[in-house]
């Protein structure tokens, strides 16, 4: 594709992916830090944001339906895989144990932290604990008297294509927990 | 298309690495590996296929985002692999449970301080952020930097750290 409106067609999910980080993070304060419902509405509306500047770039192509239709999905593509990475980025510094522990070391300042404390605080159950009860919030599990079974389907298809991708990256260095 | 193309080498370049040198691993193992086929692609297209090159520099930039886009979808894929998500292998755990499904209890066979805590704490003394010394964990400079950098960022986004 060439074109003066070419320029327009390369940075339309990067316009998308900008607007989708800065309208997170305005939905997520005005909805109390809830973040799935905020990056969902982000997302969608960046993604509008893009596919209309890829309609505008495409407006004086002289592409056949194929053609127009590829360019759409492929730039629809793109931003999905950028939107993609700003939700992991996002849910890192939500989830991620490492990035927490930094963030106490960072505010313990030059004293440090002493290990036993450390692991006395993050420790298994504490984990256990709560990723339970953000799975049960979340549905991929469900509670009945006191004991758990799996709830949304789709999380256990993600466990088990983790699983498959283990074997096929790291082969027979893969062990199971 | 030429994007994904040298995508998909740069991939299987990796796994055979992976395959081959059990040694090489982690995450900044495969950012050098796919920076270097995003440079290497560049140059040969450049210099000699001139494929993306005729096209303009537009096509040159569309080419290299496309690529990066799919190298950091597939970075962030990749540290999932690479490490165990607790919620992952508790939802397989509770799968295998069946019917009966599980007690909390049960679920502290499989998420241990050893498996996931001790795991991470290695992590971040191996890729020098944090030093352990006499018991005392501390920050080295560069985790500074990075803690800095992680908590600028949390205050923009208006997160709290959950874990």
């Amino acid at each position: 594709m060439t074109g003066h409106l070419y320029p327009l067609f390369v940075l339309a999910p990067v316009c998308g992916l900008l607007v989708d980080s800065v309208l997170h993070v305005i939905v997520s304060r005005m909805l109390r830090g809830r973040q799935i419902p905020s990056l969902a509405v982000a997302f969608l509306l960046g993604g509008l944001v893009s596919c209309l500047l890829t309609v505008q770039a495409l407006k004086c192509s002289m592409f056949n339906s194929v053609e127009y239709w590829s360019c759409q999905m492929g730039n629809c593509l793109f931003y999905a895989a950028l939107g993609f990475c700003y939700f992991n980025f996002v849910n890192l510094h939500i989830a991620s144990l490492r990035i927490r522990i930094l963030l106490e070391l960072l505010s313990a300042g030059s004293e440090g932290l002493d290990v036993k404390a450390v692991l006395s605080k993050y420790n298994a159950r504490d984990i256990i604990n709560r990723r339970l009860e953000r799975l049960c919030i979340g549905r991929q599990l469900l509670e009945r008297n006191q004991r758990y079974y799996v709830g949304n389907r789709l999380f256990l298809l993600i466990a088990r294509c983790n699983v498959l991708a283990k074997q096929l990256i790291q082969g027979g260095r893969y062990r199971k927990l | 298309m030429f994007a994904f193309f040298w995508l998909a080498i740069a991939w299987l370049f990796h796994l055979l690495l992976w395959r081959l040198t059990p040694r090489v691993h982690g995450i900044r193992a495969l950012i050098v590996v796919f920076l270097i086929f995003l440079s290497a692609g560049l140059f040969f297209d450049i210099h000699w296929v001139c494929f993306v090159k005729s096209l303009g520099i537009w096509s040159l930039l569309h080419a290299s985002l496309v690529y990066i886009s799919g190298a950091l979808v597939y970075i962030n894929l990749y540290s999932l692999i690479e490490d165990n998500s607790p919620s992952l292998t508790i939802i397989l755990f509770t799968q295998e449970g069946g019917v009966a499904g599980r007690a909390r209890q049960e679920y502290e066979c499989v998420i241990t301080d050893e498996k996931f805590i001790r795991l991470r704490l290695d992590a971040l003394i191996q890729d020098r952020l944090i030093l352990e010394t006499s018991g005392l964990l501390r920050l080295t400079s560069k985790g500074v930097v990075l803690a800095k950098l992680l908590k600028f960022s949390s205050n923009i986004l208006g997160l709290s750290p959950g874990g």
